[in-house]
């Protein structure tokens, strides 16, 4: 069977020949293509050589997409900074204006002056844009493409930064709903345009409908109304990735949203309960996160996921992921090997 | 804590934990204006941000809401320093340099961080994001810091601290100058302290004054 085939089995809760199994390998390919990562995040044929060694080296069953989602934020107006191991980073915020143009003030709309054709134009998004397409070629047939972008309840904080975001979340409404609203906008015309391009799904770390992060009145309140509204009309299926935080506790707030077909978790989420919480429809993801590979030897990785394993061996909707954010650059190949390995074994 | 300064403590949790910013900064000022300084900080801020930070260390109240408790202590603070009659004691405490650390951007645990250590009486000074490691040692010294904190939020950054680490020793200043790191990874992965160089972390901002003093005492200050 193909990576695609596991994959849709798992979506239509059949067991296939095994697991699906992946590793966020985006940033490492640049590693395993020996291609600059100033290069290697503008250029999406750059992109696609790091990412045909990846499934040359490793043979995951999902091939993602860039995560660099910085890029999104400077189609918004925000700098970024360029490292030589890790994924494009804001390093200026962008201004209000930059971000909404003439539409500026709280409660003025922009969205008879948004254009989608011209946003999606910005480097960022035609890079992302163009490096599905040349994956989806590449990959047709063998494995599905996942597209990596930025939650809309998240945008402003990467656009202006977290302490800007919470500033006008918390005391200024009616800017957020402003940013929310612009927001909106360019995550359904990026996501329209990444499932154009064959992107199978899009993930979406999620930050800011974290109870953790902005507390569960705001979470129920203004986020979860929101991100219902935004994700009933995704033009592809999205996976709610747990961010940086376990989903476990908090799953049942999100039970109940639109358009998602799986839930990306912490690796100390318990997925028997996920499992008990989300019913038999979604898709469950994860097993190890991915930052942490780098500093857990073979075995350990191989212990951490047998025990996934054998939590997860009579669900049929369960995909070996890592979770997090993506392996770092200075990982061991062979820590990927025997992460993968014990995930398809 | 006499009975107006408990009920004043009770009225300011209840504020910050909603996010009423403006209300707990009434609250504050009034009573800033009606017992000086000294009472106001320590009788009420003080124990109000370890009441908080102790809930925060148990994960039982959010992010936003420790940042509304920055905002307020940043906002008496600014007030303070905004009195005519000056305000000895607050601002020309021991001096703390803090800084991202060279590649990193995410300020917002550094700023908070800066807040708290100014209520705890501490002479802050911010050297915002991006800072190379000599930056870091040569305002420790200008400065006559006994400490310096680093912020980084992800793995990569977080290991450009080893650089300040490497500073320190090789001008000979590691029992002079402790460093103390912070961020996301690093509650992540406590052993990261280590790798770096660190010489103590805190789990949460509001923990960091405590940590501060426990290095400043180390280095002798």
């Amino acid at each position: 069977m193909t990576g695609l085939e596991r994959v849709g089995a798992a979506l239509q809760g059949r067991f296939a020949d095994r697991r699906a199994a992946t590793a966020t390998l985006s940033l490492y390919g640049a590693r395993l293509a020996g291609i600059a990562l100033s290069r290697y995040y503008r250029d999406p044929e750059a992109y696609r050589l790091g990412q045909a060694a990846v499934v040359e080296r490793f043979d995951p069953d999902i091939v993602f997409a860039p995560f660099a989602l910085a890029l999104e934020a400077e189609a918004c107006g925000a700098g970024l900074a360029f490292f030589d191991k890790a994924p494009p980073n804001v390093r200026k915020p962008a201004t209000l204006e930059g971000f909404l143009g003439g539409a500026a003030e709280p409660g003025a709309e922009e969205a008879g002056s948004f254009d989608a054709a011209r946003f999606l134009d910005e480097p960022g998004p035609a890079y992302l844009l163009e490096s599905i397409r040349l994956l989806a070629r590449d990959n047709a047939g063998s494995r599905p493409v996942a597209a990596i972008l930025t939650c809309p309840c998240d945008l402003p904080a990467l656009v202006f930064g977290l302490d800007a975001w919470l500033e006008t979340l918390l005391f200024d409404p009616p800017r957020a709903e402003t940013l929310l609203a612009a927001a909106e906008r360019r995550f359904l015309a990026l996501a329209e345009a990444c499932a154009e391009a064959g992107a199978m799904f899009a993930a979406m770390p999620v930050m800011f409908a974290q109870p953790k992060i902005i507390g569960e009145e705001l979470v129920k309140a203004q986020i979860i109304p929101y991100i219902s509204r935004v994700f009933a009309r995704a033009p592809c299926p999205l996976v709610f990735h747990h961010g940086a935080n376990p989903l476990g506790e908090i799953l049942a707030l999100f039970k109940e949203l639109p358009g998602i077909a799986g839930f990306a978790m912490d690796e100390r989420d318990d997925f028997r309960r996920a499992r008990s919480v989300l019913g038999p429809g979604p898709l469950l993801l994860g097993g190890v996160n991915g930052p942490l590979v780098e500093g857990r030897g073979p075995e350990r990785l191989r212990s951490m996921v047998a025990a996934v394993r054998e939590a997860t061996a009579d669900d049929p909707r369960y995909v070996f992921a890592t979770g997090a954010a993506d392996l770092p650059y200075d990982t061991d190949p062979g820590h990927i090997d025997a992460l993968l390995g014990a995930a398809r074994a | 804590m006499n009975e107006p300064d408990a009920d004043i403590s009770e009225r300011l949790y209840a504020a910050i934990l909603a996010a009423r910013r403006e209300e707990a900064d009434a609250l504050l000022f009034e009573f800033l204006d009606r017992e000086g300084t000294e009472a106001t900080l320590r009788g009420v801020l003080e124990p109000v941000l370890a009441r908080i930070g102790e809930r925060w260390g148990r994960d039982r109240i959010s992010l936003a809401v420790a940042y509304v408790a920055g905002k307020v202590a940043e906002d008496l603070i600014e007030r303070i320093l905004s009195r005519a009659d000056g305000t000895p004691g607050l601002a020309q405490g021991r001096a703390a340099v803090l800084g991202n650390a060279e590649d990193d951007y995410h300020g917002l645990g550094r700023r908070m961080v800066a807040a708290f250590l100014r209520v705890a009486g501490w002479r802050v000074v911010d050297l915002g994001c991006d800072v190379l490691p000599e930056a870091f040692v040569d305002a420790a010294l200008a400065e006559g810091a006994s400490v310096v904190g680093v912020s980084a939020m992800m793995l990569t950054n977080a290991k450009n601290i080893a650089a300040v680490r490497r500073e320190i020793d090789r001008r000979g200043l590691g029992s002079r100058i402790k460093l103390a790191v912070g961020g996301a990874v690093f509650v992540m992965r406590p052993e990261l302290v280590a790798e770096v160089g660190g010489d103590g972390s805190a789990a949460t901002a509001m923990e960091a004054p405590a940590l501060f003093e426990r290095l400043a005492r180390e280095a002798g200050a």
